[in-house]
């Protein structure tokens, strides 16, 4: 080991043109990383367009929609099922949350029962029971004017109400805002 | 300053300067690709443009008028409004378009009013099924098509006459006519779409070498060439409009709808005269 | 016990923890002598803890430890070397960003660029950094051989160095060429169309070699996926394989060569003594080098951000239709210039492989042992005189040089060229009035007399026109070909459809040998919103 007192003497040696440059050329250096790395990022995510699953979807006017308390409605595109429910309209995501297979609408029973592992939920999408940890996911749901696109209702997880809205109004999911449902209690 | 320091501290302006440059860059950049995006859909419609010259105005007519007792209308409200429920279409307008293009038709899905060319009523278009377009062309295509929604006008319902059809008889007296009226009705019948500038059916316009349609009629019927039976520019403009087959200017190909007899009254058809006869 | 904890005592532990672990990875340098880099101070310790790391780190490893001084005057290299791999390496790097976007297929290549110009952010940056970088490279490695060639840098022990430069400048063109064709646009289809025919050129085994480029007869999905192939792995395989061979010679070698004075010239014992001595790589020259890298990187953003350089993309490729004016990338021009001088196997084939042999034993062939200028006077006026040929033969494969094109075919394309941009379409929409304008000896100023803001650039676009036409109609001494005796022409402008204007130019002559009246026509479909071309 060399003699330390001496370099902590040499520690204090104040800070010369050269080094003062070279340090705040390594920051400059270090902001441009962070500029690419920036722009790679940007680059690497895709963009979704409209109707795509991961965009935003139409799903029909207010009044193409089941009727309240009716079976729920596929969309086997986009992974939806889009509940009528007495507080209105959802938009479930299709995929199981226990372990990702997709979901079936039970008429009999009238709940989603899912094939993989038995998992059980209600038309709403919440949790009855079964090895999956929580109420199923939710896409955000609004309602538009056709003409204008102007946001009527939402957007929001939660059941979109559907009274006071003109029947032409377009149901528009976005599939790439979703909710994680409650976790069982 | 050494030769290195001054090469730093340049380097530092340097990787600033980049980095300000890429920053300014990206923040434009949302808006560039929407103002490429808009680009892209106006070359769309360029392309099928020229494509639908090429390829469909012989049937569906220069201006997508439709050829009466042939082909459909497509530039026509019609066709924009109603025509998907008509055949029970279920996806977009877009998609109908190009799966009848691409697709082509079988059998005529009207076929009194529009038989098409036989067997079949409509060819397929696209390289999958034979055809001569790739998919990019149909789309583009598509797009020019639809181009037309903003704009087109009713033909498919027919007005209603307001006196009754001039018919085919070409030596038959005709009222006065008003040009001013006749040159409104060129652009409403849809003569412009080939006639009036355009080359397609012969201009009317005076051009390269000939002058204008006014002056034209009277010459033609000396032709050696001409064998219509006018024996006047009135009647021989009134020929071209109601006789279509009886003489086809050199160099040019019936397209002309054979109906305008039935479609036009009499005065309609002498205000148009009237106006062809001032482009000299 | 605690009062004895000297607070000094932790500090020093601490510290010499640190630095001990700050040696392990920077292989011998620690913090003292970090700093002493940094500050530009002298090594700290001897023996040199600097040149430690060139033995125990990869990437230090196959720099060289120091260079001669003399080597490193900036008039004696100009850094083409270091910038022709730079150039490389951000051919890589963009290249692998564009991977993530691009599909190898007819169906779906021009969309995927199309989608990645409109969809993705900096997905027009990347394309163009990609293809000024690609053209860069091609420019730095040309300007790096013509600069090794003139200080005779390639003499004695360099001669196997000088051949794999040979080797990489075929690479660099086959990168290039390859890269050309992926867009699948009519550019791109119709010069790769005319390089591969080429090959089928080639004597006895012509038909064969043209098979195997294209996978097919003429280039479909077979070609490109192969082109891909080849522009993806098989050529930057061989790159990086040569690229190391030829590096490592430089820098473990014979090291760069000093100008030629200091070897042969009439120089002072001292001076050359000076020449000689050791610049150590680090710290100076890492500098300088991450101070090239940044100045390059500037050059390629700036070209494109400030200077408005921006990648070509015509229509999609067609394989039953050539435009007019088509034409081999800019570095293969004097090659097409060639093939416009005799038979497409002597001009495409057997000459430019000639070349090629005779560039690869440049060394062999030079016996002269001498590398200053002034005393190779054969070797430099033989260089010259190639460059010469080169810049000429580049011209003759321009498409208007020796291609016969008809006077109204040229005018119309002047004005309204099939691909590309063209004055027409930079015409602001709402000057072009419908309405049918005249080609005369005096054509009106003033195109749209009946709009305010009038029609200027509409109007000088007409009157470029209008002069073509009547100069071909009236000027004396023009080849039959550029005759157009009694022309009448006419530009007429025509509503379409919404926001979509028609424009059909007429030109009717008489024919110079029959005297038939004759007439050519061509229109184009223009929108408010399409830009430029």
């Amino acid at each position: 080991m060399t003699d330390k007192p001496d370099q902590l003497a040499e520690k204090r040696l104040p800070i010369n043109r050269r080094e003062f440059l070279n340090l705040a050329w390594l920051a400059s250096l270090g902001f441009l990383t962070l500029d690419i790395a920036g722009v790679g990022y940007l680059f690497a995510m895709p963009i979704f367009k409209e109707g795509e699953f991961g965009g935003v979807v139409n799903v029909g006017t207010v009044s193409d929609l089941p009727p309240a308390g009716s079976p729920p409605a596929n969309y086997p595109k986009v992974k939806v099922w889009l509940s009528n429910t007495d507080q209105g309209a959802v938009a479930l995501y299709k995929v199981c949350t226990h372990l990702g297979c997709l979901y079936n609408w039970n008429n009999q029973e009238g709940k989603f029962i899912c094939p993989c592992h038995g998992s059980q939920f209600t038309a709403e999408g919440e949790y009855i029971q079964g090895p999956a940890p929580r109420s199923l996911d939710k896409f955000a749901i609004s309602a538009v004017n056709p003409q204008t696109g102007e946001v009527l209702a939402g957007p929001t997880p939660g059941p979109l109400p559907l009274d006071g809205l003109p029947s032409d109004a377009l149901i528009q999911i976005d599939t790439g805002d979703k909710t994680q449902g409650a976790p069982k209690s | 300053m050494s030769r290195i320091n001054v090469e730093i501290f340049l380097g530092i302006i340097i990787v600033l300067l980049t980095g300000g440059m890429i920053l300014a860059y990206g923040i434009n950049e949302q808006a560039r690709m929407e103002e490429y995006k808009v680009a892209q859909a106006a070359s769309a419609i360029e392309n099928g443009a020229a494509i639908f010259d090429n390829n469909c105005k012989g049937c569906h007519g220069v201006q997508g008028e439709g050829v009466a007792g042939l082909c459909p209308p497509l530039n026509d409200r019609f066709f924009f409004t109603e025509r998907m429920k008509e055949v029970g279409w279920t996806g977009t307008l877009e998609d109908y378009i190009i799966s009848t293009v691409a697709g082509g038709r079988l059998v005529s899905t009207r076929p009194e009013q529009y038989p098409g060319g036989g067997k079949p009523a409509m060819p397929s278009w696209s390289e999958q099924f034979g055809g001569p377009l790739r998919n990019d062309q149909i789309r583009d295509l598509a797009a020019f098509i639809m181009n037309w929604e903003s704009t087109a006008p009713d033909r498919e319902t027919e007005p209603s006459l307001a006196g009754p059809p001039v018919g085919t008889d070409i030596t038959q007296e005709l009222p006065p006519g008003d040009a001013a009226n006749g040159e409104a009705l060129a652009t409403s019948k849809g003569c412009a779409g080939c006639h009036v500038t355009t080359n397609n059916g012969p201009a009317w316009a005076a051009s390269a070498g000939q002058p204008g349609i006014g002056d034209r009629a009277a010459t033609r019927i000396e032709q050696d060439d001409y064998n219509g039976a006018a024996t006047s520019a009135e009647q021989y403009l009134l020929e071209s409009i109601v006789s279509t087959n009886a003489y086809v200017v050199p160099g040019f190909a019936i397209q002309m709808p054979a109906n305008f007899g039935q479609s036009l009254t009499a005065q309609e058809t002498a205000d148009l005269i009237a106006y062809m006869l001032t482009i000299k | 016990m605690l009062k004895s904890l000297n607070f000094q005592d932790l500090r020093k532990k601490a510290g010499s923890a640190i630095d001990h672990r700050v040696r392990i990875i920077t292989a011998g340098m620690g913090l003292d002598e970090l700093r002493a880099v940094v500050r530009g101070d002298p090594p700290t310790e001897k023996p040199n803890p600097r040149y430690k790391v060139h033995t125990t780190s990869f990437l230090f490893h196959i720099r060289p430890r120091y260079y001669e001084k003399g080597s490193t005057i900036l008039s004696h290299t100009f850094r083409l070397g270091f910038f022709t791999a730079f150039f490389f390496f951000l051919e890589l790097f963009t290249g692998l960003i564009l991977m993530v976007y691009y599909t190898p297929s007819p169906g779906a290549a021009y969309q995927s660029i199309l989608e990645l110009e409109s969809n993705v952010f900096f997905g027009q940056l990347m394309r163009d950094m990609h293809r000024l970088g690609a053209e860069a490279m091609v420019i730095f490695t040309a300007l790096h051989m013509l600069r090794t060639y003139l200080t005779g840098s390639y003499k004695k022990d360099r001669s196997f160095t000088w051949l794999t430069g040979v080797i990489l400048l075929g690479i660099t063109l086959g990168l290039s060429f390859s890269g050309y064709l992926l867009p699948w646009d009519q550019l791109a289809y119709w010069a790769v169309t005319i390089g591969t025919s080429m090959a089928e050129a080639a004597p006895i085994f012509g038909e064969q070699v043209n098979l195997l480029l294209r996978g097919a007869p003429d280039i479909g999905a077979g070609g490109l996926l192969r082109f891909y192939l080849g522009h993806v792995v098989l050529f930057p395989l061989l790159a990086v394989l040569v690229i190391s061979i030829h590096y490592y010679k430089v820098s473990r070698e014979h090291g760069i060569s000093l100008p030629a004075k200091y070897e042969e010239g009439n120089v002072s014992a001292e001076v050359k003594k000076n020449a000689k001595s050791r610049l150590d790589f680090i710290p100076d020259l890492l500098s300088h080098e991450v101070f090239l890298t940044t100045l390059g990187l500037l050059a390629v953003v700036a070209g494109i951000v400030a200077l408005g350089y921006s990648a070509p993309l015509e229509s999609h490729a067609n394989p039953q239709q050539t435009p007019l004016d088509t034409k081999a990338p800019w570095y293969f021009w004097w090659l097409q210039g060639m093939l416009k001088l005799g038979d497409k196997s002597v001009m495409g084939i057997i000459l430019p492989t000639i070349l090629v042999l005779v560039l690869l034993a440049v060394p062999y062939i030079d016996r002269n042992p001498h590398r200053s200028l002034f005393k190779r006077p054969w070797a430099v006026s033989i260089g010259i005189l190639s460059v010469i040929l080169l810049i000429v033969l580049s011209y003759m494969g321009l498409p208007t040089y020796g291609i016969e094109m008809p006077a109204a075919t040229r005018i119309i394309q002047d004005v309204a060229p099939e691909e590309g941009p063209g004055p027409l379409y930079e015409v602001p929409f709402d000057q072009l009035q419908p309405g049918v304008y005249a080609v005369s000896e005096n054509p009106p100023d003033e195109l749209c007399p009946q709009i305010d803001f009038g029609c200027p650039v509409f109007t000088e676009v007409f009157h470029g026109y209008n002069d073509d036409v009547i100069h071909a109609s009236t000027a004396e001494g023009l080849e039959p070909y550029q005759q157009l005796p009694n022309a009448e022409a006419v530009m007429v402008v025509e509503d379409w459809q919404n926001d979509l204007r028609k424009v059909t130019m007429r030109i009717t002559w008489d024919d110079v040998e029959s005297g038939e009246s004759t007439t050519y026509e061509k229109h184009v479909f223009i929108h408010r919103n399409s830009g430029g071309e």
